[in-house]
């Protein structure tokens, strides 16, 4: 997981919205797309019926193909929880069931541990599907109006709301600071690596402590902010 | 570190989930009761939140030949406190299962106490017990950073055997379960965990260095230990070497042993033996104490700058050399 995190492929919803004329869920309310995210989690997870997954998953990609998600985006949301399924599939085999299907030296794979591997595929792609559908089409300030319409504390959505907009330029800064340092050697060997690495958190850091102060300030100039 | 979406169902997930909301809701108390209290510092909050979130994306070095990604909580507790941290990183982690899938939306009250209570609370707790233990800024974040990353796993480990323990057909016990996923742990998380205790530690050392202020503020470290560590800095090494109030050998009944050195035992002795006594040392260096210490200084100095001024004379290339 390491590479470019650029806002703008982050939040390509918007130009998404405007190259598909709005398609799909792009045309939804977000506090609908919201709650009905919620409600296919409970269903899904709280019940946790395979066929019902299955048709969950069926229904969320029909409504990615229809909406037109970006393509590299949502295959990523494929991609990311791959290799933990694909060990928990093969934990389950191993480590469930009483009908053994296949041995291979000491390891025996239960069929009752297969059907509930597949039924973790099942669950962890349908709620995958969901989640790509609901956050591709909807602009992430979208969700911030939605969840103050469901009554999440102001801190926490303001908090929210300044969390993504400045982690991105948190993690450019680091990696110009980064590549700079890579530059003059200072990713030489493991303990330099680190200690650079840990000098740029720190100048991170303390540049992030200095920029809220800022924010402050022109918050209050601009009347954002009670004296 | 986070468990994938999907992988914890029914009641376990709905309880976590709850468990998760209530943390998440206390924190948010504690963040509001801050800003309440100090309106400057409502954005310190989001800037902070954010900088956990670039936390988890820094690229460290994993000593196994590839590179992985701190959780950053055990930072966050000791720099904001385990309430307001804990806070932060559920929002974090809705963030991450928003955008980079991951974790995920139903195993977030799973992920919120792997991380929020074992990341950011032990390592604050343990942060604080070194502090109080009077360990350095380094060392105790160090520990803190050790710790709080080791307890993420450790409470990780102890959801998904409950949650394997308590399925249908298990073919293991609740320890037998912990002690696969303990195995599978260690190989990976292990260089993971020290690459996170230097970080820690290092990275509240370069804060010190550079602005002590910003720790004081925030309470990690008082004024007064700040003011301490910032004169023992610039104090010269010999000055600081303080004789420790503390003794660390009592005397009891038994009487007092004069201690001597080799002249006396040695060289008086076969002094006296071949009939020549030892007499007055015609400068008595032990008589002058400090007096004699501050001339060798002086002496030194003096030396010192004289080479240095110098030095191009004596160790410098012949055309370097003036006449």
């Amino acid at each position: 997981m390491s590479g470019q995190y650029d806002i703008n492929s982050i939040i390509d919803s918007e130009r998404r919205f405007e190259a598909t004329n709005g398609r799909g869920g792009y045309q939804w309310d977000p506090r609908f797309k919201l709650g009905l995210l919620i409600a296919v989690i409970i269903l899904n997870i709280g019940l946790a019926i395979s066929w019902l997954s299955g048709c969950l998953l069926l229904i969320g990609l029909l409504l990615i193909l229809w909406s037109r998600t970006p393509l590299a985006r949502t295959l990523a949301f494929f991609l990311a929880p791959l290799v933990a399924t694909l060990v928990v599939v093969a934990g389950y085999s191993v480590g469930f069931g009483v009908t053994p299907l296949f041995q291979f030296w000491k390891v025996t794979l239960y069929h009752e541990g297969l059907v509930q591997g597949i039924g973790v595929v099942l669950r962890v792609y349908c709620d995958m599907t969901w989640l790509a559908l609901v956050f591709m089409t909807t602009p992430f300030a979208e969700v911030l109006v939605a969840l103050r319409w469901y009554k999440m504390p102001e801190i926490l959505v303001d908090t929210l709301a300044m969390m993504y907009r400045y982690s991105f330029l948190l993690y450019s800064e680091f990696t110009r600071m980064n590549t700079a340092a890579f530059s003059r050697g200072g990713r030489s060997g493991k303990m330099t690596t680190l200690k650079t690495v840990s000098r740029i958190g720190a100048q991170i850091f303390m540049r992030a402590y200095d920029r809220s102060e800022t924010i402050y300030l022109a918050r209050l100039a601009r009347g954002g902010e009670k004296l | 570190m986070h468990i994938s979406e999907g992988i914890i169902t029914g009641l376990p997930a709905a309880a976590y989930t709850l468990v998760g909301l209530g943390l998440v809701g206390y924190g948010a108390k504690k963040m509001k009761a801050l800003a309440n209290e100090h309106p400057e510092k409502k954005p310190l909050l989001g800037m902070m939140g954010a900088f956990i979130f670039f936390l988890s994306l820094l690229p460290i070095p994993a000593f196994t030949g590839t590179t992985s990604h701190p959780c950053g909580s055990p930072l966050a507790g000791i720099l904001l406190g385990p309430g307001i941290a804990i806070a932060l990183s559920g929002l974090s982690l809705l963030l991450q299962a928003a955008f980079f899938a991951h974790g995920g939306l139903s195993t977030w009250g799973a992920n919120v106490v792997t991380l929020g209570v074992g990341g950011a609370f032990f390592g604050w707790f343990s942060f604080w017990l070194a502090r109080k233990a009077g360990l350095s800024l380094f060392v105790s974040g160090a520990i803190g950073g050790l710790v709080g990353d080791i307890m993420t796993y450790v409470m990780a480990g102890l959801s998904l055997s409950t949650v394997l323990a308590t399925g249908p057909n298990p073919q293991y016990s609740w320890g037998g379960y912990l002690t696969v996923i303990y195995a599978a742990y260690i190989p990976t998380q292990g260089p993971i965990a020290l690459g996170e205790m230097f970080l820690t530690g290092l990275i509240l050392n370069y804060i010190y260095k550079q602005r002590p202020s910003i720790l004081v503020e925030l309470k990690v470290i008082t004024a007064t230990v700040a003011a301490v560590l910032m004169f023992l800095c610039v104090l010269p090494p010999s000055l600081s070497a303080v004789e420790s109030e503390i003794p660390t050998f009592q005397e009891t009944s038994a009487p007092s042993v004069q201690i001597t050195g080799m002249d006396q035992v040695v060289n008086e002795s076969l002094a006296d033996r071949a009939g020549l006594p030892p007499r007055e040392p015609y400068l008595n260096i032990e008589a002058m104490g400090d007096l004699w210490n501050t001339v060798l200084l002086l002496g030194g100095g003096i030396c010192g700058f004289i080479i240095g001024r110098y030095w191009n004379h004596l160790f410098g290339k012949e055309d370097e050399r003036t006449v």
